[in-house]
This record gives C-alpha cells, sequence and structure tokens, in this order.
C-alpha cells in the first residue's frame, strides 16, 4: 500500500507529511516536491481542457525503480500525493482513486474544523489515524 | 527470422517469362492501394514487396501466388497446344492457392478467357490492369496467411496456462505473424501491436510469478546474468529464447529491438517523426524500470552494478538513436531517460571507484569494471561505445556523466521542469564538490535551495550542504541559518552557532547583513509617542543560545518606499538610512520571546519606525525588511486639565475638581491661575472669580484641585446647563476653556381645584436628577389674598426619582394672581433652595350646573331604545352681563340625542331650567351626557356672526360631573 502520504498546500509548501519509514524520509520529501513539476503540469493541461467536471485524480505523476507517485488535486488546488512501492505489482489503478478520496473526505473534515488554521501544518489525530491506516493497507 | 525471408512469393514458369516480364513484377512493390480487412478493422494503405522465384525453386510456407507466361501469340497455336499446356498446369497447382495466365497476344487472352472460363486470371501482357491484378492476389494470398496465423496465435495463448506451454515457442509464432505484417509497406504498427502482445503477455507472466508458482518454463529467465548485452539482434539470443535458454534481459533486448526496429520503419513520412522517436524513449524508461523490478522478482542473480551497466548501455543506445532527430534530443521523455541513466551512472561511479577525488579505482574496483565492461559484449551495434570507455577511466567516465547530466539539466530547464532540473542540479553539486570546485557546486546548491523553498527538511538539507561549499560571509550567513533551524536537533544547532561565532572572527571589519527574519520573528513594535519617543520592541529569536546585540530601529522621515519590491528576498538586504533612530545599549537576546525598550537619541522629528537592525559581535547585522512598523510622533506638551466630577446639581453647593497634567516644561512652584466664571455660577465665597496657587509638578503628572460652587440657573425650564470657565496663567498662552455641567435637581407644577366656591392650589414637585432629596419649608407666597396650607407633617418629605410630591393650600382670593413656591433641599447634608413662580388667571366660581336624567312620560326606571329626559339646571352665582351657549355632548355609542342638542340661554334671572330629549342606546351605568357652557357673544356692528368665548379653568362648576344613570335593559316585545 501506501508507503508515503503529503498533503501539499496551495503555495506548494507541504501541510502534512508522513511516510511508513521514518529513515527514509528526507527521500520521500524529495521525491513529493520533485513530482511537483508534473502535478503543475497537469493541472494546467487540465486547466486547458474544455468541459466543466474535472478530474481531481491526476493519475501517476512518477515512477522510479522502487517507487510510484500518484497524484490528486482540489479544486482549491490542496495537492495530495500518494507513494506506492514498484514492487506492488497488485495494487491498481482503482485502489489508488479510493485512497485519494478517502484522504480527501478526511482534509474536508479537517478544514471543517473552526479551530484549524488552513495555513498551518495538519496535525489531526483522525487524519493520522486515516493515513496509519492507508499505509498499513487497511483501506 | 528477417523480412527478406518472408517476402511474399511470385512464381513464374512458361517460354514467356523474360527480363520484361521481370521488370514489370519487381514494380508490384511501388505503389500502394487499399487493403481492406475482415472483422471490422479499418482499411489500410499498403504496399506489397514480392520477391521472385522459378516455379521449381520456390520456398514454400511462405505466401504465393503462382503465374504462367505463354509466349504464344496466334489463336491457332493456342487452339493446337498451349491451352492444353496451361489447362495441365492449372491442375498441377493446389486449391486454394492464387494463380494467373499471362498471355503474350491480347486476342489469345481473349481467346483463353472464354475457353478456360476464368476471365479474371488470363489477361494480357500488355494489359495495363496488369499490376493491379498482381497486388490484389498478393495481398489476397497475404491475408489468407495472416488469418491463418492469427488464428493459430490465438489458439495457442489460450493454452498458456496448460502444462508443456512454452513462451519461446509461443513467441516464434506470433513473430512468423509479425513478420507477415512487417512485408506489408504501412502497417508496421500491426506488427508492433505483436510485439507488445508479446511484452505484455511475459510481464504479466513475472508479475504472476510473485503470486502464484511460476511456469517451468519462466525459470530459465532466473538463471544468473553471465552477459548484459544492450540493443542489437543476435540470432544466438533468439535461437535461445525459442529453445528457453536465454537469460531475462536477452528476452527484453531482443523484444525492445524489434520494437524499436518496427518504429523506426514507421519513421518514414516526416510529420510522424516526432512522435516516434518520442515514443522511443517514451518506452525504453518503463523497460528499464520493469527489468530492475523483475531481476528482483525472479530473484536473477548478477554481479553487483551489472543491472546499472545494462540499464545505462540501453539509454546511451537509445539516445543515440534519438540525436538523429535533432529537435527530439530534448524532449521530455528523453531528459528523462538522460536523468535516469545519470543516476545509474552514478551508482556505477561510486561502486567503481570512478567518481572525482577519490583514490582513483583500486584494483578490486578494475577488476569488477572489466568484468563489466566484458558483460556488455563485442561491439554495441547502436553506438554507445562510451560506456565501456566510461568503464575504463575516471577521466572519461567523469566526461560522460557531465555530459548526459548537462543534457538533461538543460532539457528541464527548457521544458519549465524547475524542481527537476534543480534536483539534479542537487546532484550535480555534489559531483563537482567532490572534484574539488566548491564555487561551481556552491552555485548549482543555491540554485537547488530556491527550488525547495517552503520545505524546511530539504531546505535544510541542502542548506547543510551548501554551508560545506561556502566561505566567508555567506557561510556565516548560512550557519545562522542553520543554527536559526528548528528542524534541526537543538545539539546541531549548537554545532552551527559555535561555527558561526568562529567565522565572525575571521570576517573583515565589514561584516555581512542578513535578512533578520531568518533568526528572528519581529513579533511587534509599539512606537509610544510623547516627549520622550520610544518603541517596545518584541521579538522571537530562534538561535539556540543567548546573543549579545546592539539594537536600533531606524526612523524615516520622509514616506519610505514600501512599495518597491525585493526581488530576491533570501538575497543581500541593503541596510537603510540609520541616521534617525531610536537604539539602547547592548541587550542579551535570549532564545525565545524577549521585549526591549529602545529610546530617540538626539531630537527627532515625526516619522515611521522602518527597519530594525540587531547588530551582533560588531561584525554580523540583522537587519528587517524596510516597512511601516508605526509612527512615532513628537509633541510640545501644554499642561491639560480636565474636569472630574460626579453629577452637579444647581442651586446646591457642589465640589468638582479639575485635574491639571504637567506639560513638556512641568508646573512650577506656586504658579497662580486665574478661574472666571460666568454669569449664573458663583465660585468659593460667592464671587465669580478666584485665583489658586498650584504646587510644583513634573512632567506628566498631575495635580488635583478642588472647587466649590452654585449654580443659579436663570429659568427652571432646561434641565441640563452648561457653564464655561476660563482659566489664565502663565502656564498657557491664551486662556484655558472648561466646562462644567450642572443638573437642575427638581421641577414643580401646579394644578387648580375646586369645591364649590373653594378654590385649592396642589404643588407637584418631581426630580429630575435621579437622586433622593429631602424637601423641607414649603411656602407659598401670593401677590394678592391668601393661603392656608393643609395640614401635612412639618417633617422634611424624602422625594425620590420616581415618586412626586405635593403640597396643597386652600385659596383665598380675588382675580388673577402670581404665585411664588419655595421650597429647601438638602442633599448628603449640603442646603440648597428650589423657588418657582406662577400665575392663576381669573377663578371665582360663577356659574353652577347641575343635570339630571329621568324617564320619561311617567316611568319609574330609564331603559334602553326608551326615550327619556334630561333636567338642566343652570345657576349664576351673581348676574353676569351676556347670554350663555349650551351644548350636548353625548357620546354617540350610549346615547342618542332626539331633540334640541344646543341653545342659548339669556342670564337675566338667577336660574335657568331646561328638559331636554335623550335616549340610552345600552343599558348599563352610563356616564351622563356632557354640558358644555360658553359665553355667547351675539353679533353686532363689530362682527358679522355671533362669536363663543369659553370660561377660564374654576369658573362653571359642574355638580354632577361624573354622575351616572342606571339603564336597565330594554323590555322585549312579546
Amino acid at each position: 500500500m501506501a508507503v508515503c502520504v503529503a498533503v501539499i498546500g496551495k503555495d506548494n509548501a507541504p501541510k502534512y507529511v508522513s511516510c511508513l519509514n521514518p529513515n527514509m524520509e528526507l527521500d520521500f520529501h524529495y521525491k513529493v516536491h520533485n513530482a511537483l513539476d508534473v502535478v503543475e503540469e497537469k493541472m494546467s493541461a487540465n486547466g486547458k481542457a474544455s468541459g466543466d467536471i474535472r478530474e481531481l485524480y491526476l493519475g501517476l505523476l512518477n515512477s522510479t525503480d522502487d517507487h510510484k507517485i500518484f497524484g490528486y488535486v482540489t479544486n482549491t488546488k490542496i495537492k495530495f500525493v500518494i507513494v506506492t512501492e514498484s514492487a506492488n505489482t497488485s495494487l491498481r489503478d482503482n485502489e489508488v482513486r479510493m485512497m485519494f478520496r478517502r484522504l480527501h473526505s478526511v482534509y474536508a473534515d479537517v478544514v471543517c474544523n473552526p479551530f484549524y488554521n488552513p495555513s498551518e501544518p495538519i496535525s489531526s489525530k483522525a487524519f493520522n489515524e486515516t493515513v496509519r491506516n492507508m499505509m498499513a493497507g487497511n483501506l | 527470422m528477417n523480412y527478406e525471408e518472408s517476402k511474399a512469393v511470385i512464381t513464374y514458369t512458361g517460354e514467356g517469362w523474360n527480363a520484361n516480364a521481370k521488370s514489370l513484377l519487381e514494380a508490384v512493390g511501388a505503389d500502394s492501394f487499399e487493403w481492406r480487412r475482415p472483422l471490422g478493422r479499418g482499411p489500410k494503405h499498403v504496399r506489397v514487396e514480392a520477391a521472385l522465384f522459378a516455379a521449381a525453386e520456390a520456398p514454400s510456407n511462405r505466401p504465393m501466388i503462382h503465374t504462367f507466361w505463354s509466349a504464344c501469340t496466334d489463336v491457332d497455336t493456342w487452339r493446337s497446344s498451349e491451352k492444353d499446356r496451361v489447362e495441365r498446369w492449372i491442375r498441377s497447382i493446389a486449391a486454394g492457392v492464387e494463380w494467373l495466365v499471362v498471355l503474350a497476344a491480347p486476342k489469345v487472352a481473349d481467346k483463353a478467357r472464354t475457353e478456360l472460363k476464368q476471365s479474371e486470371r488470363c489477361i494480357s501482357s500488355r494489359d495495363p490492369a496488369l499490376l493491379r491484378r498482381v497486388r490484389q492476389m498478393l495481398l489476397t494470398a497475404i491475408s489468407n496467411e495472416e488469418q491463418r496465423l492469427g488464428q493459430e496465435v490465438r489458439r495457442e495463448r489460450e493454452r498458456r496456462n496448460e502444462q508443456g506451454w512454452s513462451f519461446g515457442e509461443y513467441l516464434a509464432l506470433q513473430e512468423q505473424l509479425a513478420a507477415l505484417l512487417g512485408t506489408l509497406k504501412g502497417a508496421e504498427d500491426e506488427a508492433l501491436v505483436q510485439y507488445d502482445e508479446l511484452d505484455a503477455l511475459f510481464t504479466q507472466f513475472v508479475r504472476n510469478a510473485s503470486l502464484i508458482e511460476p511456469p517451468p518454463w519462466l525459470n530459465s529467465f532466473s538463471a544468473p546474468l553471465k552477459e548484459w548485452r544492450g540493443l542489437g539482434i543476435d540470432s544466438n539470443a533468439r535461437f535461445a529464447i525459442v529453445n528457453s535458454d536465454a537469460s531475462l534481459l536477452q528476452l527484453r533486448v531482443y523484444l525492445f529491438t524489434r520494437q524499436l526496429n518496427l518504429l523506426l520503419k514507421m519513421n518514414q513520412p516526416q510529420q510522424s517523426q516526432k512522435r516516434i522517436s518520442s515514443q522511443i524513449a517514451e518506452r525504453c524508461l518503463p523497460l528499464l524500470q520493469i527489468c530492475s523490478n523483475e531481476l528482483r522478482i525472479l530473484e536473477v542473480d548478477f554481479p553487483e552494478g551489472a543491472a546499472s551497466c545494462w540499464a545505462v548501455q540501453v539509454s546511451l543506445q537509445v539516445l543515440h538513436v534519438c540525436r538523429k532527430y535533432p529537435d527530439q534530443v530534448h524532449s521530455l521523455p528523453a531528459a528523462t531517460l538522460c536523468d535516469y541513466a545519470c543516476q545509474k551512472l552514478f551508482q556505477l561511479g561510486e561502486l567503481l571507484g570512478l567518481m572525482p577525488g577519490g583514490q582513483g579505482p583500486s584494483s578490486a574496483q578494475i577488476d569488477a569494471a572489466l568484468w563489466l565492461g566484458a558483460g556488455l559484449g563485442p561491439e554495441p551495434p547502436f553506438g554507445g561505445e562510451q560506456l565501456k570507455e566510461a568503464l575504463g577511466s575516471p577521466a572519461a567516465f567523469q566526461k560522460l556523466y557531465l555530459e548526459l547530466a548537462e543534457l538533461a539539466l538543460g532539457t528541464f530547464k527548457h521544458l519549465g521542469r524547475s524542481r527537476s532540473a534543480r534536483q539534479l542540479g542537487h546532484q550535480l553539486a555534489n559531483f563537482h564538490q567532490l572534484r574539488g570546485d566548491p564555487h561551481l557546486a556552491a552555485a548549482y546548491l543555491s540554485d537547488a535551495l530556491t527550488a525547495v523553498e517552503g520545505w524546511p527538511t530539504l531546505e535544510i538539507h541542502i542548506l547543510s550542504q551548501l554551508a560545506e561549499c561556502l566561505t566567508g560571509e555567506k557561510l556565516a550567513m548560512a550557519r545562522a541559518r542553520l543554527a536559526a533551524s528548528l528542524t534541526l536537533e537543538l545539539e546541531v544547532r549548537k554545532q552551527h552557532w559555535h561555527q558561526l561565532l568562529q567565522i565572525l572572527k575571521t570576517l573583515d571589519d565589514d561584516g555581512c547583513v542578513m535578512p533578520l527574519e531568518e533568526v528572528f520573528d519581529l513579533v511587534s513594535v509599539t512606537p509610544i509617542s510623547g516627549h520622550r519617543q520610544q518603541a517596545y520592541v518584541n521579538i522571537n529569536s530562534r538561535l539556540p543560545e543567548a546573543v549579545l546585540v546592539n539594537p536600533s530601529l531606524s526612523v524615516q522621515t520622509s514616506l519610505p518606499q514600501v512599495s518597491r519590491k525585493e526581488s530576491n528576498p533570501r538575497g543581500r538586504r541593503l541596510r537603510g538610512n540609520f541616521s534617525a533612530c531610536l537604539s539602547s545599549e547592548p541587550i542579551k537576546i535570549q532564545p525565545g520571546l524577549n521585549e526591549f525598550i529602545l529610546n530617540a537619541q538626539g531630537d527627532l522629528h515625526t516619522g515611521h519606525l522602518s527597519q530594525l537592525s540587531l547588530i551582533m559581535n560588531d561584525k554580523m547585522d540583522f537587519v528587517s525588511a524596510e516597512a511601516r512598523l508605526g509612527i512615532i510622533e513628537v509633541k510640545k506638551g501644554e499642561t491639560t486639565i480636565s474636569v472630574e466630577s460626579g453629577q452637579l446639581l444647581a442651586r446646591m453647593p457642589q465640589k468638582f475638581q479639575l485635574r491639571f497634567t504637567a506639560g513638556t516644561d512641568g508646573i512650577e512652584e506656586g504658579t497662580e491661575v486665574t478661574i472666571k466664571a460666568p454669569r449664573g455660577l458663583s465660585l468659593g465665597d460667592g464671587g465669580r472669580q478666584i485665583v489658586i496657587e498650584l504646587p510644583k509638578t513634573e512632567q506628566g503628572q498631575d495635580t488635583v484641585v478642588t472647587l466649590e460652587a452654585i449654580a443659579t440657573p436663570p429659568s427652571a425650564k432646561s434641565t441640563d446647563i452648561e457653564y464655561g470657565l476660563t482659566l489664565t496663567s502663565s502656564l498657557w498662552d491664551q486662556a484655558y476653556p472648561v466646562s462644567v455641567h450642572f443638573t437642575v435637581p427638581v421641577a414643580a407644577s401646579v394644578k387648580l381645584h375646586t369645591a364649590m366656591k373653594t378654590k385649592f392650589l396642589q404643588v407637584v414637585v418631581s426630580s429630575t436628577c435621579r437622586q433622593r432629596l429631602m424637601l423641607s419649608d414649603p411656602t407659598l407666597e401670593l401677590s394678592l389674598g391668601t393661603c392656608t396650607p393643609l395640614p401635612i407633617s412639618s417633617k422634611p418629605l424624602t422625594l425620590d426619582p420616581d415618586r412626586p410630591l405635593s403640597y396643597i393650600w386652600q385659596l383665598e382670593i380675588e382675580g388673577p394672581i402670581r404665585a411664588k413656591f419655595n421650597v429647601n433641599l438638602t442633599k448628603d447634608e449640603v442646603n440648597g433652595a428650589y423657588n418657582c413662580e406662577f400665575e392663576l388667571a381669573e377663578c371665582a366660581t360663577m356659574i353652577f350646573v347641575n343635570s339630571k336624567v329621568a324617564a320619561a312620560s311617567g316611568a319609574e326606571v330609564c331603559r334602553a331604545n326608551a326615550m327619556c329626559h334630561l333636567h338642566l339646571t343652570v345657576e349664576a352665582s351673581e348676574a353676569i352681563g351676556y347670554s350663555l351657549m349650551y351644548e350636548l355632548l353625548a357620546d354617540q355609542s350610549m346615547w342618542a340625542v332626539c331633540g334640541r342638542t344646543a341653545g342659548v340661554l339669556n342670564l337675566d334671572q338667577p336660574s335657568h331650567n331646561l328638559v331636554l330629549e335623550v335616549m340610552p342606546l345600552t343599558s348599563g351605568f352610563l356616564p351622563h351626557p356632557q354640558v358644555r357652557l360658553s359665553k355667547y357673544i351675539p353679533a353686532n356692528a363689530g362682527s358679522t356672526h355671533p362669536k363663543l368665548e369659553p370660561f377660564g379653568p374654576g369658573q362653571v362648576y359642574n355638580k354632577s360631573k361624573s354622575l351616572q344613570v342606571h339603564v336597565l335593559p330594554a323590555i322585549q316585545s312579546s
């Protein structure tokens, strides 16, 4: 399942990054940061395409020998990035979409909290819990 | 199998075959035409090339058509011998194979068509349709073969999970189909599909191998790698694949080379060049990643570095191919591939000791490099010799690495992939640093640092590397930022801090200027204006240890250019103009929140607080961005006065305070202040002017003076009166005005009451000041006549704000008079007096009115809806010289007046009796109808109309006022 989950704000600064393996954190930060190039590219491509129903799921952004990086962007330009292991060949595209949808809904809950300031990093227990479940594979 | 071997075949027989015929048939492939295909697939334009063979030499197992070339030119010969030969030839041809008879002369051809009953298959060699006919037949032959092979492929694929099925054999079969399609110029994509299918099928098998027991044929791919050749067709490899004896890389390379060749063939039309060449690079990266994964899944053994070596080799070859299309070297897929090759090369370099700055490769590393180079095979067919060379020498390796990295970097930048470019730059920086070029490394790292703005983890990581490459003030700034990075461990930050202190010692006297917010958060700046200008500064220090700084805060008297944008917020910050500033002694700033006060030095003008500067060790200047932090004002202060009092009541001695707040110069001992009061206000002992002396008062301190005053407002009309005091003194250039408010405490009103001829006066006193007062000794003075107070307690009475008090006097008066009411007020043991005057008009009783309602016509009681009589008696107390007008005013919902409602009485006799008719409309106790009397002045010379004049209050006494009549309900008529 996911080995890293990140939420990136409108200004492209991270609001939340969590990794399964804390030793790899720096590496994943670089990977997620790098994938923003593709997110931007896809967003501007989506923007040009006509049709008002926007697909939020951006699909595969990047892949390396070890990891696959998927992206999702909300209407408010909040980006979600999920990194999975390339070795995990049984993971379907639909499952990745499900994870993103799940993440989006928990994120919406976080934002609805009147005590949460949207410019701050996310530090919600419920959000953490969901992300931990995703990384444990209990979608 | 190559495509030459799978070309369609045309066989020829007969004497008519000659060089002309040969050249004719060779033109078959010169033109394309439409190929309609079954199974709903769209038509395609293809060209067919065929190989010519004499009938006896023709290879079998190939799509084929047979031709017979007759030399016979006249009809007789045809009939006698040639026809038999042709018929024999036709019979020798197997069923389902296409054939064609070509005749030398058109008339013989006509004859043959009718006699052989094969109009389509007999044609004159001079017929222009000949070529078309041949092409069509070839295509039919190929289509038939394609369908046959296609079915076979599908059948085999269905069997893929059965025992004994082998991928190698299946590959050989599907390759036949691919080769057949490859003979059709314009159908290469169809051939490519076959290889893509093979590719996908194999990928799926390997993928499943991690989940289920793999089939036996897959085991051969798990064999340890002995060589890792790049792209290129190797007949041995194909043989090995078909016989399930190939390595994983051999198979992958074989499939990809085939795909690559087909893509290159498709690349003929100019317009699709772009698409296809970028497809080549695009296909390559997934291949490399899939292979890397598959090697892991199948647990293939190989010498360390072999997989990287292979990946670099393939990438180099593909990039070499892409280079043929100059604009495509800079496509995104090519750049991504280049980037990937860079990573792998970097790993190889580290493995083999080829990186710069080291000792050079050890002997074991040289051995390993030789071994890896040998595994690449003899000579790579697509170029890419550089790798072998690079493995042999560090210089060549570094050259190759830089070449690739710079190509990828340039392309990323060109395509707007700034983050990818900067990340690659980050790696290049590491490389340059190893090479001993910290300046170049620093340039790349600084660039990379801008890309990760907002990512604290990455910023710190890059910054720590950057610090290794810098010297002097830049290093000091980097160390300061690191020491202030809260994401780092405290111990690490302290290390950076101590290094910073060391560096500062080495800096020259110019020192360095650094943006304040990199290290401190400016929480707030609060200017305090006044005579002494000060500002509270509140900052948060992120440094790990306390630091002694010289603070100063610049004041801009002219408007600062706030809108000026800093082009590079991370860059050098300029120290603005600090000629006018607030500052203080050096202060110690502790980690965390700090508050300190800065004072003005020398004379200042009003201005904006602009920049905060904290200078540390005389070398490092932390300067905040120029902004408007607040306005500081200079005031030349005068002594000010404020009035302090509660509610002040008029007509009573009251005390209030004047608070003197000393201005900038303070107040001298014994300063005299003259206070003048306006008319109606007496100060102190009763005069309208007093002089007070003030004690010595420091600047900003207060002196309070208490004054006593009595306000005597001229009229009682307004309850709130403002008095303006005027103060004159040496403290002020002009008179200082102060206003004091007084409230009139009570208000009185009068009411006249009459009983026959006796008159009473009621004085109602109410509070207007919302305070409780004591009232005592009420007196009433009349201008004429006498008055007697009705006996009430002589004790003082309490007047509450919501409860008015009344005093009553019986009057013995004649004619209009004036009355003056006096009462003493006491509030909190302070005594005052209230008085007011009012006038009373003529009020002696002159006329008495009496009315009575009685049942009419002898009935005993009044009933509703029955006529009643109103008996009205009017008496004058003495003779009056005018007539009276009476009017009956009855409430129309209760009374109906039936006869007269008004009339004039001439009061020449003392009493008048009248009877008027009224009818009660409802039953119950009804109030009497009212009778209004007025003076009647008949019309005379003065006016054309008679005039009515009302009587004054108390002149008419109504004896039956507020009487009621008992009216019974109407009798129901039965």
